[in-house]
């Protein structure tokens, strides 16, 4: 395996209940810090950095990249992770298949931290990837993480 | 073993009405199988609830709410149901039935249910143009265009129909003179002090009565102008309503040698003096008395059924009968002997302040007659007595308060067996009511009648099933009519919010949110969206459409479909195309190797399977041959249909396909509160299939029909007509008026068919028949459509919004 370590692909990334989630304590939420905006392209090289966990971050893009209450779509190797913005500039990653019949959340409205599936209208948690009352599904989320403007996408190595 | 099932007996029924209809429903209920049954109706529908004619008329309710049973009814029970023919001869020796347009058809049973037919009084004029009777769905066509364009109406008779003919023609704004020949209103029903009262109360709504009024001739020279009393007054009319009574319809019975009295005369069993042959209804006459009421009819529904089927030797003994009327609101009750004589005493309650007057007729120990004059609510608690012949002695001092003060527990509809008949009109029990309640759930009054339809046609008992759903749900009943929130962000309702918009000049969706004191800081799904409209309609121009609260379609004007690709369709106008446009498409479906071609149902071009990203790539190639978007995507115009019309086809009339194209031009692209739709067909034969959409044109030698509220999706529903009119120019001004009230009145993700049911087509006639509102829309929806002709494919092959279109990362 060279450099690049594949998002999604074996071993599988963690569920919300893992610590790594966006707002387990040890990350907190993702919210931006005071750091000068990086101008790189989206769609630029991807460099992963391991931390001290063993945990793979790679930058997939800036803040800027996504609208507020928008959504953009990592494409990763076995499976699409939508990448949400909330409105008050929080990020999250979820796989971007609705447990409910496997619809593009990355299409659908974004309020509070929650999407609305496009396809059926499932409400799905950002935080937890648990579809709200009254249906049941869970879809994996991903840890993510600010680094100033930079969102960081965690994989386990 | 005799595999040889044995033929049914033949049942015919004549008269598609409530009665006969009430009479198979009845025979159904005993004996499913053992009749084929065929109907044979001269009206082109299934069956209507003839009494609801007023409140049609009054705009409060559509034809589709009155109708009883739709032709899914008669297919369901397997019944040949022959509508707009009538029967015009029985051979009674071959027991064979002839209709008008020759259809014959054999019976062994046969069902009499003519009914009646208006009285026309031959005055001198009486069969000018606008001299009409209000009998049925057409009369009351009649009397809407009249009040479309002409201002004065006369009605003769002052009875319960023709008051109701006076109301309904007030409310469509006619200048209306009641005419009565007898001293009093509605003498049969009510006592000279209701009369009174009910005369002032008619006289607050705009409508002049004129009672010991004589006419003497009807005038006018080629339709009807002036109505001439005996007295020499002249009185101004552009349409005459004849409401003076009825008279049963014996013609068919009589030509058949049947006995005929003042009806088809009947014995106890329903029978007429043929023994093969039933009577029912209002045609009937039974023990020398005829039947105007619908209570008789039902009770003599049972009867018939009962021994056509061989079930019970039952018998037909008239009970006494009460009336529970509404006139412009007024709610009136009368039963029994309510002169009274000198063996009588009268008890009288009047609170003149709440125009309330009750007059009890008590003989000895019996209540034997009741007239309840603006508060009828205690009617069925004074019938029941009446009925019964109840002791009425102990309760004889608080009598005229109800039962409340009688105490009487048992008038109480909880206390009432699960067989009674809550609501006569449709027949739903006590019983069928509570397990509907039970088993779906229901909560509200609107739930009960849209599942049972109790409480759907006159709505008279309305209270009762409320105390229904009290009894039921105890304190969970709220009866507070709700209005529904917009979503569960907000408790108001979507008019209320649409209404601080502009009132308030909020002008965005957290400006909205701000100031309605939103739940959530940025609202749901289901809010933002409607939100985002209402501030487009309202703020043309000014607003910023905001792209995050659309739903995915909008956003990336394309269909998502369920494997995450999309569909695109270029817009082809009133659905024409050419070599050049199919070659570009050709080739991008070569190029772009999509995978699935299909012609769709608005007569356009559908590529299925465009990934993403591939989007404005194809858009750019569509919009280099000429071609924009089609936004089959939107809640918005979506297509114009056409047939071939004029140009080509030996029947068109005119030239729908240039009319169609004309009507696209003028409305593509406009956002609309949810999909709409359009078709322009060329002559009556209608094969763009214009009556089921939501603005439909049908061209005819004359002008055009334009026609509204049409809807082939999960409830059908053919479209209303809006109006008749000569030029093209009227009907782009017509469609963009109507555009404009359904874009600033509808509420979000309402089609048009759901909303005219809601407002009545004569609201929407009304605000469109004006012609300087018609205007004012039309020009509303033009500057709207300044702001919103920009194709927004050519813009995002541009570049614009190009993040929706790319992944962030790729990652290996």
């Amino acid at each position: 395996m060279d450099g690049n370590v594949p998002v999604g692909a074996s071993p599988r990334p963690p569920l919300s209940s893992d610590r790594h989630g966006p707002n387990s304590d040890r990350h907190g939420p993702a919210r931006p810090g005071h750091l000068p905006q990086h101008d790189v392209a989206s769609d630029g090289p991807i460099e992963p950095r391991h931390d001290e966990e063993g945990t793979t971050w790679i930058r997939v893009g800036t803040l800027d990249d996504i609208p507020r209450l928008g959504s953009r779509v990592v494409q990763a190797r076995a499976e699409d992770i939508a990448v949400f913005r909330t409105a008050d500039d929080r990020v999250f990653a979820i796989f971007d298949r609705c447990p409910h019949k496997q619809g593009k959340l990355s299409q659908g409205i974004v309020h509070g931290t929650s999407v609305t599936c496009p396809l059926h209208n499932w409400v799905i948690g950002l935080d937890d990837g648990i579809a709200k009352d009254p249906d049941e599904g869970c879809v994996r989320t991903v840890p993510v993480k600010l680094e100033g403007r930079d969102i960081m996408l965690a994989i386990v190595a | 073993m005799n595999m040889i099932a044995p033929a049914r007996r033949r049942l015919v029924l004549v008269g598609n009405g409530m009665a006969g209809v009430r009479a198979l429903e009845e025979i159904l209920s005993r004996a499913p199988h053992l009749f084929a049954i065929t109907v044979f109706g001269a009206e082109p529908h299934g069956n209507y609830n003839r009494i609801m004619l007023s409140p049609v008329l009054a705009g409060e309710k559509t034809f589709q709410d009155i109708v009883t049973h739709d032709r899914g009814w008669y297919e369901q029970n397997g019944i040949e149901l022959i509508a707009g023919e009538a029967v015009t001869a029985i051979d009674r020796d071959n027991r064979l039935v002839t209709g008008a347009n020759g259809t014959m058809r054999p019976y062994d049973v046969l069902i009499l249910a003519t009914g009646s037919n208006p009285v026309i009084i031959p005055f001198p004029g009486h069969n000018l143009p606008g001299v009409i009777a209000f009998r049925d769905i057409a009369d009351v066509g009649t009397m809407l265009d009249a009040s479309r364009t002409h201002k004065n109406a006369v009605v003769i008779g002052g009875g319960l129909l023709g008051l109701e003919a006076a109301n309904g023609l007030a409310r469509n704004g006619m200048d209306v003179t009641v005419l009565h020949l007898m001293p009093t209103l509605m003498e049969r029903q009510l006592d000279p002090v209701s009369a009174e009262l009910l005369k002032q109360d008619l006289a607050r709504r705009g409508m002049m009565v004129l009672t010991e009024a004589n006419t003497k001739a009807i005038h006018g020279e080629a339709k009807v102008e002036a109505v001439e009393l005996n007295d020499g007054r002249m009185l101004k009319a552009d349409l005459v309503v004849m409401a003076v009574g009825i008279r049963p319809n014996t013609a068919l019975a009589k030509a058949a040698g049947l006995a005929v009295g003042r009806g088809v005369q009947v014995d106890d069993g329903m029978r007429t003096s043929d023994p093969a042959i039933y009577a029912v209804g209002e045609c009937v006459e039974h023990r020398g008395a005829v039947f105007g009421l619908v209570a008789p009819l039902f009770d003599m529904a049972k009867i018939l059924a009962d021994r056509a089927t061989d079930t019970a030797e039952s018998e037909y003994n008239p009970a006494v009968t009460g009336t529970r009327l509404k006139v412009t609101g007024i709610d009136m009750f009368s039963a029994g002997d309510f002169t009274g004589d000198d063996t009588t005493d009268a008890i009288v309650f009047r609170d003149a302040a709440r125009g309330v007057h009750k007059h009890l007729v008590v003989r000895g120990d019996k209540l034997i007659g009741a007239v309840l004059y603006g508060d009828a609510r205690d009617s069925a608690w004074y019938f029941d007595l009446m009925r019964n012949g109840t002791d009425i002695a102990a309760l004889r001092d608080v009598l005229v308060f109800g039962p409340d003060a009688a105490g009487d527990g048992a008038a109480s509809v909880e206390n009432l067996p699960d067989t009674a008949e809550i609501c006569g009109c449709n027949g739903v029990s006590k019983g069928r009511i509570l397990s509907a309640i039970a088993e779906l759930k229901l909560t509200s009054v609107d739930e009960v009648r849209a599942r049972t339809k109790a409480s759907a046609s006159c709505g008279s008992c309305t209270c009762n099933v409320e105390k229904l759903l009290a009894f039921a749900l105890g304190s969970a009943y709220d009866p507070t009519p709700k209005v529904k929130a917009l979503c569960k962000c907000t408790s108001l309702g979507h008019d209320v919010v649409r209404a601080a918009i502009t009132e308030r000049n909020l002008k965005s969706i957290p400006a909205v949110m701000r100031a309605l004191d939103w739940a959530s800081p940025d609202g749901c799904a289901s809010c933002r969206p409607a939100l985002n409209y209402y501030l487009l309609c309202a703020w043309p121009g000014e607003y910023v459409d905001d792209s995050r609260s659309r739903f995915v379609n909008e956003r990336m004007h394309a269909n998502i479909q369920k494997d995450g690709t999309y569909s695109v369709i270029p817009r082809m106008w009133g659905g024409t195309t050419s070599a050049s446009e199919l070659r570009a498409i050709a080739d991008v479906v070569d190029k772009y190797q999509i995978p699935t071609v299909k012609v769709t149902g608005g007569q356009r071009i559908d590529l299925l399977g465009v990934r993403k990203e591939q989007l404005p790539d194809v858009w750019r190639d569509l919009n280099a041959a000429g071609m924009v978007s089609g936004h089959a995507y939107g809640k918005a115009l979506r297509t114009v249909k056409t047939c071939v019309g004029s140009e080509w086809c030996r029947f068109g009339t005119r030239d729908s396909t240039a009319m169609g194209i004309a009507l696209e031009k003028m409305t593509w692209g406009s956002w609309t509160p949810h999909k709409t739709k359009m078709a322009v067909s060329g002559c009556p034969r209608n094969c763009a299939e214009a009556t089921i959409k939501d603005f439909g044109v049908v061209a005819t030698e004359s002008g055009w029909d334009l026609h509204v509220g049409g809807n082939g999706g999960i409830t059908v529903r053919v479209t209303d007509l809006l109006a008749k009119v000569a030029t093209e120019a009227e009907v782009l001004e017509y469609c963009s008026g109507f555009m404009q009230l359904y874009r600033e009145e509808a509420r979000y993700l309402e089609r048009t068919a759901p909303w005219i049911e809601r407002v009545g087509i004569a609201y929407v006639r009304d605000r469109l028949s004006d012609a300087g509102g018609r205007r004012l829309l039309s020009a509303r929806f033009h500057e709207s459509q300044r702001h919103a002709q920009h194709d927004p494919w050519a813009e995002r092959a541009a570049g614009v919004e190009s993040h929706e279109f790319r992944s962030l990362a790729v990652v290996e």
